[in-house]
């Protein structure tokens, strides 16, 4: 067995104070060249990037704020999704651990732990020749902090369960440690067990929910996703695709 | 922080076999290195079925360094029409001029571009992609609005190489 199947988080960098680990690790991996897997730790966001202008809230050092380096030049860019597909199973799997049979996926990638949300994953690639240069992954995991000013819908590990205490520090090495497994088993060409997994994970599978497309309401259950992670619905006029940004689910 | 806080961090890196962990609070940076362990073993069972994998620290990621060139002759999304280039998008999503609304465009037209400058973000599935260009040049046009859909080797920009 190779000592290398644990290359996230063999190098580890923590700041008490950044406007956005996504920002912090691409400045730092632009000015010089970063092994991959090296983790950014923040105690505290300024500005916490969610996808585009949405922000990611979290209170000073209640909760996980990271990303990740990686190099996944061995994927090809339509097989770019899988990516998205191994770290939502890692922290699916993160949650699974403290609370069996709660956590899914959300389609694309946001976790939800008894219907609210209690992680965000922003990937940001770099592309050249059609290949992922670099990518740079960003999880937000909500632990400690006990109240969402600004969000009806997050939740965190100790507001789903107030009986026990939560150790930052014991869900950080249980998340590495999945993200390395998820990671190993990526770049072992897993990538069709990985797939079924996820649709397997995701949130409202098979029931019946209302989705909005272009300002229309309509009934349809989720079956899955296509190659390149397209949301498949079964609803009244047979199976329809979506794209990201296309479709929302009431929830 | 206080030298007993640091002899502790000391002893914790050396027994969790972390290899680096740099550390930052306002001013104070330290930065620590464990030499003695060269990457601990973890064992979990599952992944004893998995085979070894090359060091990752030998990969390193694609340097920056074809001339344009060469670029333009290999199988790249990249077409020659006259003495302009169009660059191509990789894949199928959203494009994006900027990395955010209130910030500017990554590239305008009579731009001067280096080959590996990033052009556009294309965001597929809630994964955004940043597009480097494969040639250096000038931006002559812009053949795609902001946050329109494109298509696989749709045309984004005309370029007139150096």
């Amino acid at each position: 067995m190779s000592i290398n199947t644990h290359i996230i988080g063999q190098k580890y960098i923590y700041i008490d104070k950044v406007q956005s680990t996504n920002i912090e690790l691409a400045m730092l991996s632009n000015h010089s060249e970063r092994p991959e897997g090296l983790v950014l730790r923040a105690g505290f966001q300024t500005g916490g990037k969610g996808q585009f202008e949405n922000l990611w809230e979290s209170n000073n050092n209640e909760n996980l704020l990271l990303s990740i380096l990686l190099k996944p030049d061995f994927l090809e860019i339509d097989q770019v999704f899988s990516l998205n597909i191994a770290i939502s199973l890692a922290v699916k799997d993160t949650i699974l651990f403290f609370f069996p049979n709660q956590a899914y996926i959300k389609w694309s990638n946001d976790i939800i732990l008894n219907d609210k949300k209690v992680s965000g994953i922003l990937i940001e690639n770099n592309i050249l020749e059609k290949k992922i240069s670099k990518s740079i992954i960003g999880i937000g995991l909500n632990v400690l902090q006990q109240e969402f000013k600004n969000s009806s819908q997050a939740t965190s590990l100790a507001i789903q369960d107030n009986l026990y205490t939560f150790d930052l520090e014991l869900v950080y090495d249980k998340l590495i440690s999945c993200l390395n497994f998820r990671y190993n088993e990526l770049r072992s060409g897993w990538l069709v067990k990985q797939k079924n997994e996820y649709i397997q994970s995701l949130y409202k599978r098979n029931l019946d929910s209302i989705f909005i497309s272009d300002q229309n309401e309509f009934h349809g259950k989720i079956i899955g996703i296509d190659s390149s992670g397209r949301l498949l619905i079964e609803t009244e006029h047979g199976r329809q695709t979506y794209q990201n940004g296309q479709i929302k689910m009431r929830y | 922080m206080e030298i007993k806080e640091i002899r502790e961090l000391i002893k914790f890196v050396s027994q969790s076999g972390v290899s680096e962990v740099e550390l930052e609070q306002g001013d104070f940076k330290l930065s620590i290195k464990n030499v003695n362990s060269n990457a601990p073993v973890y064992m979990q069972a599952p992944m004893q079925q998995m085979q070894a994998y090359q060091q990752p620290q030998v990969q390193q990621a694609p340097q920056i360094s074809a001339p344009a060139v060469e670029s333009v002759s290999a199988p790249t999304p990249v077409s020659s029409e006259g003495n302009l280039i169009t660059i191509k998008s990789p894949m199928i999503g959203t494009f994006y001029r900027s990395s955010s609304p209130d910030k500017p465009s990554f590239v305008n037209v009579g731009d001067e571009i280096k080959t590996g400058k990033v052009i556009c973000i294309i965001e597929a599935m809630k994964l955004f992609n940043e597009i480097e260009s494969e040639i250096g040049g000038k931006i002559v046009k812009v053949l795609v609005e902001n946050a329109q859909p494109v298509e696989y080797d749709q045309p984004l920009f005309l370029v007139e190489p150096n």
